[in-house]
């Protein structure tokens, strides 16, 4: 028993073996070259110099910098917000549909993955900008005045944020909505509960876990974009993402590029840990949940 | 007094149920009986007001239920499968409807309270649901329906997830709960030996119709249809001088040596055993009679295992009945 225990044991770290190698090599070599190389200082013509030094940090906790990264944590967070505001009832929606009806929908909500991005970005503004067609007929209707909404580099960013990540709110909650046991809402309405409270004491708690899920999904890779303020907000407002890249590709200051790196993964690590206790602590129940 | 009044439903175009009409009375334990998909469950679902109905009435003690919806109803429900809510302790279950209601805390505690003690659960408050088995989350599926006071208590398919031996402890367990509460009880089964047993009046279904409506005792010996002669039980068509007769397996006797002259029996049929099938405290002879025009099917008997026979396979034997014992069925037959 013991051996065979043991055997299988050994045959799953095999199995894990190229997984491994490839995350040490690729994902924890580059991740600890980064985190050496914030600690060091600038070269002269680029890369780093191989000097111990705290002056990136002391850079990144510098106002301006500091605001660019809180800036970026707000547009992650209200990206994450408004996906989950509007995947929710999207993912219930489709969920109750009829089976043909909801492949259908499904791939209505994918299908912006198979288009290119670029060109799918440049369409939307195109469409909802200044000079877009949607804003001249508005203005031509004279049901506004000036721009159109997508003239706000903020509300463009946002926009094209949303339309972006939404798939990864909807799918993962799609996946728990199809599966889930609608009796349950109907004994609640059976034992007196109204739609308000069915929702906050039955469908809220059991989706819990997988509102965290969609949201980590949506949140992580949302603080870390920089094509899409480049693309929609015409590259005037800074978040993390275009600092970084522009340190690395245009001021060639490796040193503080590495720093802000890893001070933006810090967050992101912070916000799955956050997410990690919320979940065990607001529903054990709903992991395992059928 | 429950009153349904022609009651039609459809689902895109397909009729479920037609012309449902039915009356329960209080304190009754009725059960709604019938084959998967005859339209029982939607029923159910329609007097608790889960579903509406495209035409007909409900009333309740005089008062129309058709327009209110299913929180206002005095009834509440037990689901197939439970419903139980995953994410809450047994007492926080049974707790949910007094609790939504507003009840005083000290209401709501003794509704637990006396609920959870009904249904012998009251060592199980804190326990997760999902740490509960089949049988105990059925009890606190019971516990939450009847913590809410309902005056009509509905359990669709209630012991459909149990396994037989249990399900047969359970039978015994709700009827003690319904004469306990007083209340009425309606349950929908497709288990016909369920629905005899447990209940004082049950409405056979059959594709959205209703077959008939009685007691137990009218269902099982005086069917209308042959429908519902083959639903409560098994039934022989014997053809005699040019009719045919409708038989229970039970009320037929065998011999192998013959039997004396009854004019209180109808006899003279002969055949030989194809098959005999014990199964425990019954057991079914299944006889070969070649005037039945060999329709193939043989005739089904069954005796009680108590008494004693040296039948064999291939044996030839006597038939006899009980004259009366015919059932008489309305309407058309067909064999």
């Amino acid at each position: 028993m013991g051996s065979r225990v043991q055997s299988k044991s050994y045959a799953v770290g095999l199995g894990a073996a190229p997984y491994m190698a490839w995350m040490l090599f690729f994902l924890l070599g580059p991740l600890v070259f980064v985190l050496m190389v914030s600690f060091q200082q600038k070269g002269l013509w680029g890369g780093f110099e191989f000097t111990w030094t705290l002056d990136n940090y002391r850079r990144v906790v510098d106002g301006l910098y500091l605001k660019v990264l809180a800036s970026s944590v707000y547009l992650a967070l209200m990206t994450t917000f408004s996906c989950l505001m509007v995947g929710y009832p999207m993912a219930w929606f489709i969920a109750r549909q009829s089976p043909s009806m909801r492949k259908a929908l499904l791939i209505l909500v994918m299908l912006p993955f198979m288009s290119n991005f670029v060109v799918r970005a440049y369409a939307v503004k195109f469409l909802l900008g200044v000079e877009g067609p949607l804003n001249h007929f508005l203005m031509y209707i004279g049901a506004i005045r000036g721009p159109f909404l997508m003239a706000d580099p903020t509300l463009a960013i946002w926009f094209g944020m949303v339309t972006n990540y939404l798939p990864f709110m909807v799918l993962p909650l799609y996946v728990v909505f199809e599966r889930f046991d609608v009796s349950i809402l109907e004994a609640a309405r059976d034992l007196g509960a109204g739609s308000w409270r069915i929702w906050w004491r039955v469908l809220l708690p059991l989706t819990t876990p997988v509102i965290l899920a969609g949201s980590t999904l949506v949140f992580i890779p949302a603080l870390g974009e920089f094509v899409i303020p480049d693309l929609m907000g015409g590259g005037r407002t800074m978040f993390v993402g275009n600092l970084l890249a522009d340190q690395f590709l245009k001021a060639r200051d490796w040193p503080f590029g590495a720093s802000i790196c890893v001070s933006a993964v810090s967050v992101v690590a912070l916000f799955v840990v956050m997410v990690k206790l919320l979940t065990n602590h607001a529903v054990n129940a709903g992991e395992d949940f059928k | 007094m429950l009153e349904i009044q022609s009651v039609h439903k459809s689902f895109q175009d397909v009729s479920i149920l037609s012309d449902i009409s039915l009356s329960v009375r209080q304190g009754d334990f009725f059960s709604i009986v019938g084959p998967s998909g005859c339209g029982k469950s939607t029923l159910l679902r329609i007097i608790a007001g889960l579903e509406s109905s495209d035409e007909g009435s409900l009333k309740w003690c005089g008062r129309s239920m058709s327009n209110q919806p299913a929180h206002r109803r005095p009834f509440n429900m037990v689901f197939q499968r439970y419903a139980l809510f995953p994410h809450m302790m047994v007492e926080e279950n049974v707790g949910f409807g007094p609790s939504v209601k507003g009840w005083a805390p000290s209401d709501l505690k003794t509704a637990v309270d006396d609920a959870l003690h009904l249904v012998q659960m009251g060592d199980y408050r804190r326990r997760r649901v999902d740490t509960l088995s089949g049988g105990q989350q059925q009890r606190v599926a019971l516990a939450r329906a009847i913590a809410n006071k309902p005056e009509v208590l509905l359990l669709d398919e209630p012991m459909s997830a149990l396994d037989q031996k249990l399900r047969e402890s359970m039978r015994i367990e709700l009827l003690r709960i319904q004469r306990r509460l007083g209340i009425t009880f309606i349950m929908v089964t497709h288990d016909q030996e369920e629905a005899l047993t447990m209940s004082d009046r049950i409405a056979i279904l059959s594709q959205g119709r209703i077959e008939q409506c009685g007691t137990p005792e009218e269902i099982y010996r005086s069917p209308k249809t042959e429908f519902v002669a083959n639903f409560v039980g098994a039934i022989n068509h014997v053809r005699v001088d040019g009719g045919v007769l409708y038989l229970r397996p039970e009320d037929l006797e065998l011999s192998r040596s013959g039997f004396d002259h009854d004019e209180g029996f109808h006899q003279g049929l002969t055949g030989t055993v194809r098959e005999i099938l014990f199964k425990g405290a019954v057991t079914d002879f299944a006889i070969d009679i070649p005037t039945q025009n060999g329709s193939g099917r043989p005739l089904m008997v069954q005796k009680p295992s108590s008494i004693r026979h040296e039948l064999v396979v291939g044996d030839p034997v006597f038939v006899r009945w009980r004259r009366g014992a015919e059932l008489k069925l309305q309407g058309e037959l067909h064999g």
